[in-house]
């Protein structure tokens, strides 16, 4: 079997350069035949630069890559395709307005035009069957992408980018935004193509999912490339070392497995019902991490946007109880007047301001409890205080918040929060997208504020860390609480998936 | 190394270096092309005249850019609202009951579009377009009832807001510190540029995203009201196009401050400061430095290309940015 | 850090430059209770840069709509003659259609260091009025004529009127159109004019053409007046004209006829009268599409206002200034020709006198206009003014 492997791509002192800034650092690897790589390695590593390189939509700084032994320079994404290599990335990459059939096949429609028009029943009928390749059933060519949901339209790209025969397929960080469901069918593709003697290249912050399904794992760090590990060596505690280049204890969530709560009820949600919700009733109460997990569609996210007042409700309420003084939470403004805070599960369009500097997104969600007049000083002191407390790392608090890693970016958001004193926080999968060093550090932000007396209504859909950090945990099922979780240390996924599908 | 510390810094301040570079260019510039004759006592005491109708609009209109609304209706009010003191001061000879009528009707404009963009869900840029059509409408329709000229009778009474330049400079003094402070150092002027960035961001962060958008059109319809003062009192009377074009000798003054007229972050008070300076500087400069008129317009454009292309490159990523 | 030092620099370049301005301010504001003589100083004081280099020479300022139209260019040619042959310069602004530019054009011809200006119309009278007399600064209009209402009741020494046009007699004007027309063998015809608000002279003009006209046995209807300025609304209303009346055979142009009506009746056989000229006048008249046009004369319009203008400068002004033909009130008007073309002979006169290419075969001479300047000759008067801008093209034919 190893000898059969034939070397597909090798890239040779493989350099990138952000101006100043070095983000890939004389790296080569050999991607084969026949194999699935994993990429792991903290934010900023590199991983997504390399990918970037390889797929055309970075330039190459310096070093070499070759393509079947000849050299490999290519111009433009459209040419790596045209060599094999196709791409999916975290990031939307359909376009809202037009249909799934025209997403699959834009920049190649001239293959179904006849007599000068576009034959658009040829064109979805060839759609349908890349989505069924792939086993996708319900998804219609004709639908447009706006009509989907964010993991259908990532499906979309996959069969796209599977349609056209890749020998080398890159997956870059896209399961985090997948569904179990979706998941199943990106790994099955991905098996499959190996089995067919393409290669794969994946890349994740999941361990777990790397070692489930790759060959050999690279690991960088910083822009270098630490090891490379093959299958029969792969061992957690290991890899996680050589990423951050320093032992992770074992604590990565919460180390205590008390589940009870003493604290008194702070928010109360009783029989919510809108468009997605359905009879929704549960207590918060201080000091508690209340877990939400569900798929997507589940109506997880929408509970929370319900308890920020976000969401339009056809009935029910949801009170506050403050210092004893009872409130209804009727909208945003309500909201944020009884210090509740939220973190959107849409970091970059929703929960931040990117173009805006790291102070003005700090202050921006405390205005409300500020004077009207607000000099510099009291903007600085009070931004200054939430980096220093959180650890943000910047140039400066002028820095723009979009030129952030994605883990300082979360710190961002939380810290919005913290620093206008909101009791209540609800954070959207607040991990999404964050290596694991930055984790940790949530993780631990996290069990602080809980000690603290913050209550935290975590919805996510990453199953070991709500598992690992709440209280209790809310199972959500077609808008509806179809189980509940008390926290124990024998508490497993299937426990919790059992009730989800 | 310095060399390179001043391309970055030139890189990261591109608003900063286009609207105080520009500004210094142009200064430079006439200074040398008029042997210092912009400078004449006579000269300055005219720039300020001819910049105060602009750069009291443009302080009100960074609010609404700030925010991302293009206004295109600031000149059309600017003349309906001129043709209303007008009206007013012939009838009762009260100079300062015509102007609060004056930034009452600029500011029921204004409110008008905030209502239709805030409730009525019409992009902002649809809703002043009709505002504009009703007042350059209204102001067309009255005057052909009036042999197509309103004269003031009593131009005595507006004279000074033309002649007396303490009365300008005040004027703009005023709107100036305003400006800045509101702009600069309030909820008001922080929440408007989140929005300008990103609304949903901001209504999550707490923003009332109606009520700020209503303070931002009631200041830009009491600058305008007020800059209809000056804009009457340097007419002397109402003609059919009285305010034409004022928008967007407004924006083109506002990029050359190095504004975006998307608004958001990068939005500043300075780029109307700034910018109406220039731009004024620019029409006077090329006059009293004898270039002749064939050329003016050409020469114009070049500079503006050339300024505005500066500006406009900061909005691509002209670096390769990690993903 | 280092933008702060540059924002410092450059906020205090402005203060320098506003406190300036303030102190300059203050003193003007002062000298314009005091009296116009104290005021002048300013004007003077720029002037003063300027007249030494040039020697004794009185810079007039012009201020027009646009320069790069014929009118413009023409004016030009005529102003260029002017300064080589007697001791005035010219200096050119233009508002490109933007009113409220006016003042300001104004103001910087000012700053330029003109003694006095020239406003091809009435825009923003009032207004640019007093900031000359602030700065001392003497102001004509050349293409329009002024009433009292127009300087709603203002009064200046510095304003030496305006310029009536058409030759001061819009009948005579009608009745010269009527004999172009008369025997060109047509019997119907029709009249569009712009807004009445907009051309308050086309219903006297038409007057005296549809009464000569109609006294000569040929049908005149009523004068249509359009709905707006623009070409699309003038097409669109003559060809509604044209639609409505049957046996229509000529048609009387009077809203810029030749651009704007023209278009509207090309081919219809329909005969064109027009006020205005452009090039395409031979040929037109060559296939027999156009009977007759005319033009202002813009050269006398400028001359008129130049011998006023520096009489006015020298502080003389004419004996018969007060009861001059075309004054309005207590308003002095100066008057200009308005030549009509009625044949290939008249437009060969009026391409030679009127649009010369050297400004001494013109319709005003240099020599003839210095006549009519009182530190020339002492006895000239407003009427020998008059007289000289008003000559009609066969006068000025005649008289080379």
């Amino acid at each position: 079997m190893e000898e059969k492997r034939k070397l597909l791509i090798e890239t040779k002192d493989l350099t990138k350069k952000f101006n100043d800034v070095v983000a890939v650092n004389k790296v080569s690897i050999k991607i084969n035949r026949g194999e699935i790589l994993g990429l792991i390695g903290e934010n900023g590593s590199g991983k997504s630069t390399i990918s970037s390189m390889i797929s055309a939509i970075h330039t190459v700084t310096s070093g070499e890559m070759f393509l079947d032994g000849k050299k490999y320079t290519p111009s433009s994404r459209m040419d790596a395709i045209d060599n094999g290599i196709t791409m999916i990335v975290q990031e939307a990459g359909t376009i809202d307005g037009l249909t799934v059939a025209e997403n699959i096949f834009l920049g190649d429609e001239k293959r179904f035009i006849k007599r000068g028009i576009v034959d658009g029943r040829k064109m979805e009928e060839e759609a349908k069957k890349a989505l069924l390749s792939i086993g996708i059933e319900d998804i219609e060519p004709s639908a447009t992408a706006a009509m989907l949901s964010f993991e259908e339209r990532k499906l979309v790209e996959v069969a796209k980018a599977v349609y056209y025969d890749p020998e080398l397929f890159i997956v870059d960080e896209t399961t985090t935004a997948l569904s179990q469901h979706g998941r199943e069918i990106l790994y099955k593709l991905i098996h499959k193509l190996r089995d067919d003697n393409k290669a794969v290249l994946l890349i994740s912050h999941d361990l777990q999912e790397l070692m489930d399904n790759c060959d050999v794992l690279t690991v960088l760090r910083d822009g270098n490339l630490v090891e490379t590990i093959s299958k029969d060596e792969f061992n957690e505690d290991r890899i996680k070392k050589s990423m951050v280049g320093r032992e992770i204890k074992g604590d990565y969530y919460r180390s205590d497995y008390d589940g009870k709560c003493d604290g008194k009820v702070i928010v109360r949600a009783e029989n919510l019902e809108s468009d997605t919700l359905c009879d929704v009733s549960f207590d918060l109460k201080e000091g508690q991490i209340l877990g939400i997990a569900g798929l997507s569609g589940s109506g997880m996210h929408e509970l929370g946007r319900a308890i920020f007042g976000l969401e339009k409700l056809k009935k029910g309420r949801v009170t506050t109880f403050i210092s004893d003084k009872e409130s209804e939470i009727k909208s945003v403004k309500d909201a944020l007047s009884n210090n509740i805070g939220y973190i959107s599960k849409d970091r970059d369009k929703e929960a931040l301001v990117l173009p805006a500097s790291i102070k003005d997104n700090l202050v921006l969600a405390n205005l409300s409890k500020m004077k009207f007049f607000i000099t510099k000083k009291t903007e600085k002191e009070f931004a200054q205080k939430i980096i220093d407390d959180l650890n943000i790392k910047c140039s400066s608090m002028n820095q723009a918040v979009g030129e952030l890693s994605g883990g300082n970016k979360q710190k961002v958001s939380f810290g919005k929060w913290i620093g206008n004193d909101s009791k209540i926080i609800i954070m959207d999968s607040p991990t999404r997208g964050v290596d694991i060093g930055v984790k940790t550090t949530m993780y631990q932000l996290i069990t602080e504020l809980k000690k603290q007396g913050y209550a935290i209504l975590l919805i996510s859909e990453e199953m070991q860390e709500l598992i690992g950090m709440s209280d209790e945990i809310l199972i959500m099922k077609d808008g509806a609480i179809s189980g509940r979780a008390q926290r124990s240390a024998e508490l497993g996924e299937q426990d919790i998936i059992s009730y989800m599908i | 190394m310095n060399s390179n510390k001043l391309i970055s810094f030139i890189k990261n301040n591109r608003n900063a270096v286009v609207c105080y570079g520009s500004f210094l260019a142009v200064v430079l510039g006439f200074s040398v092309m008029t042997k210092g004759q912009i400078f004449s006592a006579y000269n300055l005491k005219s720039l300020i005249g001819q910049m105060c109708v602009l750069m009291i609009i443009s302080c009100g209109m960074i609010f609404m850019f700030g925010h991302g609304t293009v206004d295109i209706a600031s000149g059309a009010v600017a003349g309906l609202c001129s043709l209303v003191i007008t009206l007013v001061l012939n009838k009762t000879e009260n100079l300062g009951f015509s102007i609060v009528i004056s930034i009452v009707v600029s500011v029921l404009l204004y409110l008008f579009m905030w209502f239709v963009t805030a409730y009525l869900g019409l992009m902002s840029i649809i809703a002043s377009l009709a505002v504009m059509f009703i007042a350059r409408g209204i102001v067309t329709y009255i005057l052909s009832l009036n042999d197509g000229r309103i004269n003031i009778m009593h131009y005595n009474l507006i004279m000074p807001f033309k002649s007396d330049i303490r009365l300008s400079i005040a004027a703009m003094a005023v709107v100036i510190i305003a400006g800045l402070i509101l702009f600069n150092y309030t909820k008001l002027g922080k929440y408007c540029k989140a929005i300008g960035d990103n609304k949903l961001s901001a209504i999550q962060s707490g923003t009332n995203v109606k009520a700020v958008m209503f303070w931002c059109y009631v200041i830009a319809g009491v600058c305008v009201g007020i800059a209809s003062l000056f804009l009457l009192a340097r007419g002397g009377n109402v003609g059919k196009n009285i305010g034409a074009g004022k928008e967007m000798d407004v924006m083109v003054a506002v990029i050359l401050g190095g504004m975006n007229l998307n608004g958001g972050a990068k939005s500043r008070m300075e780029a109307a400061i700034i910018g109406t300076i220039t731009y004024t500087l620019l029409a006077n400069g090329l006059t009293v430095a004898g270039v002749a008129q064939e050329y003016i317009t050409l020469v114009k454009g070049i500079i503006f290309i050339v300024i505005i292309g500066l500006t406009l490159r900061q909005n691509k990523t002209v670096r390769e940015m990690p993903r | 850090m280092r933008r702060n030092i540059f924002k410092l620099l450059v906020t205090a370049a402005l203060s320098v430059s506003l406190l300036t301005g303030c102190g300059a301010a203050a003193g003007n504001g002062a000298g314009a209770n005091d009296g116009a003589k104290e005021v002048t100083t300013i004007a003077e004081e720029t002037a003063a840069d300027v007249n030494e280099a040039t020697g004794d020479t009185y810079k007039i300022g012009i201020v027009m709509y646009q320069w790069t139209d014929s009118q413009g260019e023409n004016i030009q040619k005529f102003c260029d003659y002017l300064s080589k042959n007697m001791n005035v310069s010219f200096e050119y602004e233009s508002t490109y259609y933007d009113d409220d530019a006016q003042l300001d054009c104004v103001e910087n011809l000012i700053s330029k260091g003109c003694n006095a200006i020239i406003s091809g119309y009435d825009t923003n009278i009032v207004a640019a009025l007093s900031t000359c007399e602030e700065a001392g600064v003497y102001y004509a209009v050349a293409l329009d004529q002024i009433t009292e209402e127009d300087l709603a009741g203002m009064e200046s020494k510095f304003f030496v009127g305006g310029t009536r046009q058409f030759g001061g007699d819009l009948n005579a004007l009608g009745e010269e159109y009527a004999e172009a027309v008369a025997d060109s063998g047509v019997t119907h015809i029709g009249g569009i004019s712009f807004p009445a608000w907009a051309f308050s002279d086309a219903p006297a003009i038409y007057d005296g053409f549809k009464n000569k006209l109609s006294a000569a046995g040929i049908t005149v209807d009523e004068l249509t007046f359009a709905s707006g300025m623009t070409a699309d609304d003038i097409q669109q209303n003559t060809k509604d004209l044209v639609n409505a009346t049957a046996g229509m055979d000529a048609i009387f142009g009077m809203s810029s006829g030749l651009d704007f009506v023209y278009p509207a009746i090309q081919g219809s056989g329909i005969k064109l009268i027009a006020m205005g000229y452009d090039t395409s006048v031979a040929s037109l008249m060559d296939s027999g599409e156009l009977i007759a046009c005319g033009n202002n004369n813009h050269t006398q319009a400028i001359a008129s206002c130049v011998a006023r203008l520096i009489n006015a400068i020298e502080g003389n002004s004419y004996s018969d200034s007060a009861e001059g033909k075309y004054n309005e009130g207590s308003i002095v008007n100066g008057v200009a020709g308005y030549p009509v073309i009625k044949n290939k002979d008249d437009l060969a006169d009026y391409q030679k006198y009127i649009i010369p290419d050297d400004g001494a075969n013109g319709c005003v001479t240099a020599e003839e206009l210095k006549n009519c300047i009182i530190s020339n000759n002492a006895d000239a008067t407003l009427e020998q003014l008059n007289t000289l801008t008003n000559r009609s093209l066969s006068d000025i034919a005649a008289n080379k």
